[in-house]
Order: structure tokens, then sequence, then C-alpha cells
């Protein structure tokens, strides 16, 4: 009798995910789902509203990339004026994009994937947590959270409010950066600098090579890719136009704007978050061994479509990863390789633009008025390409608001990952925990983020898989938690 | 390069002694009770020797940073709204309102909407699995965390929520917001009126 495994939620994700694993009567496996709840109303909440309020409720939307999300709306906000930003306005966002950006990947890194890939999939589950990590490291830890400490300090210092951030407005930036200010933060910056050389070097030395066959096999699929780069194909965060690559390497670019002719959604009976696809490569389709329309967004997409990085420490990594992997690289726990790849370019990102003398300009902003107008604003959110679109009338309030967030571009290119996983790893009806285990670090090296997704959020809890008979019985549960029946 | 020292780089999250995190999403009706309280207690006074952070739903990268920090408080008390089942079951001790400053006492019964409970740590990571919350409340592990592992004393004050609508709003349901002045008042009277000590060095 066919059986069917969930795991749920996935822990250590942001967010909510429930995986089911349907088993057929031969114990392999037939299909599976990843399935979250998407986040409800927030276009019905924001019509009506002066389109400038966006960019200060967005950040309530999600705790995990109040940043990103503010930025996008606030670049959204500028295309619905019809504004450009002063250059120190614009390296302001763009400083605060970078930094926010070190303090992500650190948390990632360190905080919700390392502990599978120091501490290995196989570790107890007690053990395979971030203090897991420190307990195995105590200076590592200590150096971790000086860093994200550093991170906190940096935004507090640029824009008052680390959390829930207000400073990016329409046509600009609110505060300028004084040097007092500047001289304070650049030697943070140095040493988060640093901290990202460190990381990497400790990567490669001491974590990728205890890993290269799983590189090499879980969670790889073929996909396409999207990510953002300058007009001559170099890496950005936080402006350029997108590049949608095919599998084969060849691609398209087009602004933002644009994104409706090129990127479509399907929407699947069981999965109430929609699958984003390739409008221009055929029917969407999640089948492994022929996938259609599929892409995927966040670090690997990134640096798969970038032709070059904009500063020479990144330029280093992303040459020795593009040697080693190829382009584009495919194998999905290069994620995690990748994002340490955008941490060294970050790093210097903020190094550099701490030591622009525009960065201290007085003027910060253009003055904006209300029109019926229509706008995109886009940046590369940690988890990939963030896209926020409004419409207003001649008031200047909402009157449309459509929003793509990184994670539900990566909806089915995860779904496929998972499914790869668990086909490769589940044979004849026997699976373990270490089995299940790897299933999640599939899933977690996209970094999925579903507080955008959903706000019946259960934290980093445990998982929990139920097997279930084909008449809906369950017949056993595994568990890595104390939780009892 | 001269590096920063510690103390021009700790947040305030790590460096005062007393923290209080209120969390929850302000576009989510009654989930919006924790950041109303963090309103509510900023704009009365707050002593020098704590800080009341509107946590929103970002709170879990604070709590890592705490757990982490070579400082910590010496005392966190998570603010959240919750859809608490029995709280027999779940070990949450009402928070009585006819006494000065509230006193958690046994629960019992089903929570009416916008009574206040205070759950013990030992008990969350049973109820949490239960999921009982209705968003992203710290995790379990991490409070537990907090407490085993930085030497914190957690306290967790909740309020039962009457509904987390489906479609976003502010508007929380009456019993709620006129819960979140008395969670400020009993706050402020338990946790804001003596220091625990200063930070530990």
């Amino acid at each position: 009798m066919g059986k069917t495994i969930t795991i749920a939620p996935v822990s250590r994700i942001e967010g909510h995910a429930k995986v089911t694993i349907r088993l057929d009567d031969a114990g392999n496996v037939a299909d599976t789902q990843v399935n979250v709840v998407e986040l409800r109303g927030f276009e019905k909440f924001c019509v009506g509203r002066p389109v400038e309020e966006l960019p200060r409720i967005v950040t309530s939307i999600c705790g995990v990339c109040p940043w990103h999300h503010h930025l996008a709306s606030a670049k959204a906000n500028d295309a619905v004026f019809g504004v450009t930003p002063p250059p120190t306005g614009t390296k302001l966002r763009d400083l605060c994009q970078s930094i926010a950006y070190c303090s992500d990947k650190i948390l990632h890194f360190f905080f919700l994937a390392g502990p599978d890939l120091v501490m290995g999939p196989d570790a107890d589950y007690s053990a395979r947590n971030v203090l897991g990590v420190i307990g195995a490291d105590p200076e590592l830890g200590r150096k971790v959270v000086r860093t994200r400490h550093l991170g906190t300090q940096m935004l507090g210092i640029a824009s008052g409010k680390s959390i829930h951030p207000v400073t990016a407005v329409p046509g600009g930036y609110s505060k300028p950066l004084t040097e007092a200010e500047r001289q304070r933060m650049l030697p943070m910056a140095e040493e988060v600098l640093e901290f990202a050389k460190f990381a990497i070097a400790f990567a490669k030395e001491s974590v990728f090579p205890k890993y290269v066959d799983e590189i090499q096999s879980l969670g790889v699929i073929e996909t396409g890719f999207l990510g953002t780069v300058t007009d001559d194909g170099t890496l950005n965060v936080y402006d350029g136009v997108l590049r949608l690559m095919k599998p084969d390497g060849t691609y398209e670019e087009f602004a933002a704007a644009q994104y409706k002719d090129y990127i479509v959604e399907h929407i699947e009976p069981w999965s109430y978050l929609k699958f984003p696809y390739a409008k221009k490569w055929g029917a969407f389709s999640m089948d492994l061994d022929a996938p259609s329309g599929i892409y995927r967004t966040n670090a690997l997409a990134r640096i798969n479509v970038a032709d070059r990085m904009a500063t020479p420490l990144a330029q280093a990594e992303f040459e020795e990863f593009r040697d080693r992997y190829g382009r584009p690289a495919q194998q999905t726990l290069l994620y995690n390789y990748a994002r340490l790849v955008e941490l060294v370019y970050n790093a210097e990102h903020v190094v550099e633009l701490l030591n622009d003398p525009e960065i201290t300009g007085r003027e910060t902003r253009v003055p904006v008025a209300p029109r019926a107008a229509h706008g995109v604003g886009c940046v590369e959110a940690p988890r990939g390409t963030l896209i926020h679109e409004y419409e207003t009338d001649d008031d200047g309030l909402v009157t449309n608001v459509n929003l793509i967030v990184g994670t539900t571009h990566n909806n089915a290119p995860i779904n496929m990952s998972v499914r790869q996983a668990a086909t490769s790893l589940i044979h004849d009806g026997a699976y373990d925990q270490g089995t299940l285990n790897r299933v999640e670090m599939a899933i977690r090296a996209y970094d999925p983020c579903l507080s955008c997704a959903t706000h019946r959020l259960d934290g980093t809890l445990p998982v929990r898989i139920d097997i279930v008979d084909a008449a809906g019985e369950r017949i056993a549960r595994l568990t890595n938690t104390d939780e009892k029946e | 390069m001269t590096r920063p020292t510690m103390d021009e780089i700790l947040p305030d999250h790590c460096a005062k002694s007393v923290v209080i995190l209120c969390c929850g999403n302000v576009l989510f009706g009654d989930d919006g009770f924790g950041p109303a309280v963090a309103a509510r207690l900023n704009a009365g006074d707050v002593p020098e020797w704590a800080v009341v952070i509107d946590a929103g739903t970002g709170v879990r990268e604070l709590l890592f940073d705490m757990v982490l920090s070579e400082r910590r408080p010496r005392l966190a008390i998570v603010v959240d709204a919750v859809e608490l089942g029995s709280a027999q079951e779940s070990g949450a001790l009402r928070i009585a309102d006819d006494v000065d400053g509230g006193e958690a006492m046994a629960g019992g019964g089903v929570p009416e909407p916008g009574e206040l409970f205070e759950i013990p740590l030992d008990r969350i990571p049973r109820v949490q699995a239960s999921e009982f919350s209705v968003h992203q409340a710290p995790t379990s592990n991490l409070l537990q965390e907090l407490h085993d592992l930085g030497g914190i004393r957690v306290v967790v004050i909740v309020c039962q929520v009457a509904s987390v609508p489906e479609e976003m709003t502010e508007e929380m349901s009456p019993a709620v917001e006129a819960a979140v002045e008395r969670a400020a008042s009993t706050i402020a009277e338990r946790f804001l009126r003596e220091p625990v000590g200063a930070p530990p060095p």
C-alpha cells in the first residue's frame, strides 16, 4: 500500500512549509510537494493609501528582509512619481542594501545552513543547530556575532533604525550621512570585509571539501536563472537590467518594468503560492527529465547570469567558482558557496561606498508630486529578484499593487530539488533521519524565506515526518524533537 | 585599522540589562498586539537600564545575536499574541488583572480573547509543537538556549487573540486592543521599576 511521508514544518527556514513525500506500493517516491501558505490581502490593504507610505508599510511584511522590501518599494515610488534620486541618495540606499546583505549572508551561512554543513547531516538534531557549531568552535561563534553586531550598528548609523527602516523615501533618502558618521562606519565596514574574507576561506578549506559528493548530487536540477546586472554584465544587487538565462547559457535582458512580458505565473491546485516561469520557454513543467519554463533566483542565479563582479576580491572568488563549476552551475548546494562570493562583494562594496566622497553629499532627495502613474521597483533581495509594482490615481493614492518576492521565483525549483533529492535517496521504502535531513538541506540551500508568503509562521520548529497509508491513517511518526505522542 | 570596541557596536538588545521584545505583525489584526505594547511602553518612561524593542516579525535574528553575544541582558521579556487553545494543557499561567502589576496564577478553562498569560519556559516546546503560535513567535529552542546558555531569565507574556484575520488589516479586536494597556502596565510594574543589576561584564 502506498505511503505518504510529511515533513512539517521544515526546521530553520524562515517560515512555514510542509513537505509531503508520497511513496508508491514499492516504497519508491511517487510524488513530492512543498506547500506554503501565501500572504493574502496585501493588495487590498494598500489600495487607497498614499503610495509614499508603502516603503514604510512593506517593512512590516517581512522581518527577515525589511531593507530589501523597503528599497524595492522606494524605487517603485520613484517610478510612480517619475523622479530620479540624486547620486548621494542612490548611494545611501545602495550602502544600506549591501550592509543588510552582509548580515543576511552571515545569518544564513553560519546560523541556518551552516549547521548542516559544519555538523553534517547525520549529526543528532540536538547538535545540528547553531549552538552545535558554536560548541565546536567558540571563537568562530564570537566572530560571527561580532560581525552581525557591526552590521546592525552600521545600519543604525546610516538610517537611525535597523529593524523597521524609514529612510528611503520617494525621490531618494531622507537622512544625509555626516562625515563623523562615515568615519565611525568605515572601520566597522573594514572589519566586516575581513570577516567576509575569513568566511569564504573557512568554507572553502573546512566545509565544502566534505561535501564534494553531495554538491554534485543533492537536489541537482537543470533550470534557467534570473538576476540583475549592470549594462556591462556586472552583478549588481541594487539596480540594473534583469538577465534571464536559459539552461544552455544564452540569455535575454529586460528592464524590470517589462517583467510581465517575460515572467508569468502558474497555479497548482495543491499550493497557495504561485509558480512563476519564463513566458517564452514553452509550457510550464516541473518534470525532472524535461523541465520547461523553470528558472531560479537568489545567489547562485546572480553568479550564473553575471559576467563579472564589481570588486577585486569578489572577482577573484567569482573566477575560481566559475573555473570549477562552469556556467551556468546547476548544483543546488552551490547556493551556499555563491552566497559567500556575494558576501565578499557586498562587504567590499560597503567599504568602497564609504570611501566615495559623494556618500556624504547633502543633496539626498528630490521633491515629488502626486500623479496618476504606474511604476515598477526592483532590487535583488538575498533570496532573489524582488519586484514591486504600483499604480496610483491623480491624488497619488494606490489603486493597484503586485509583488513578486524572491522565494516565490524559486517555488518550482524548490519543489523539483526536493523531488530529485527524495527520489535519489529513498528506495524500497527505506529512509532514516539522515535521509530526511538531506532532503531538508536541498530546501535550505535556497534559503527560502516564507515570511513574505505567509503570516502563519512557526519559526524554526523542528521537523516532523508522518508516514500515512493510502487510507490516510498515520502508521508511523519520525521526529527530531522531544515531542511525545 | 582600529577595531571598534564592543561598547561601540553592542546593540541595545545585548547591552541593556532588561530587554523587552515585542513580537508580531501589525498588518494582521490581533497579531499586532506585541508592537502595540511596545509603542505604549516606549511612550512612557523606560529606564536607561532597559530597552523596549518592537521586533515586528524579525525577532529571531535578535535572539540569535542575544544567545551568542559576549554580553547579554539579565532578563528578557517576550511579548506576543497567541491562540492558546486550552490554557491548562499549554501550562500557561493566567495573569490576574485585579492585582497591581498583575500576578500569574494557574490557568484552566478556555482562554478569553484579551486575557494575558505567562508561559513557563519549560512548557513552550511542547506547546509550540502543537502549533499554538499564530505567527513567528520566537522559537522555543532559541528561548530555551537564551536561558540555558546565556544564563538569562526569560519571561514570556502572551495575549489570547480573538482571531487573526486571513487578510491584512491593522485593526485589532476590542478585547485585544483593551489588553494592550493592561499588558503595558503589568510589564512596567513587574519589570521596569527596579533594575536587575548592571549588565554582565
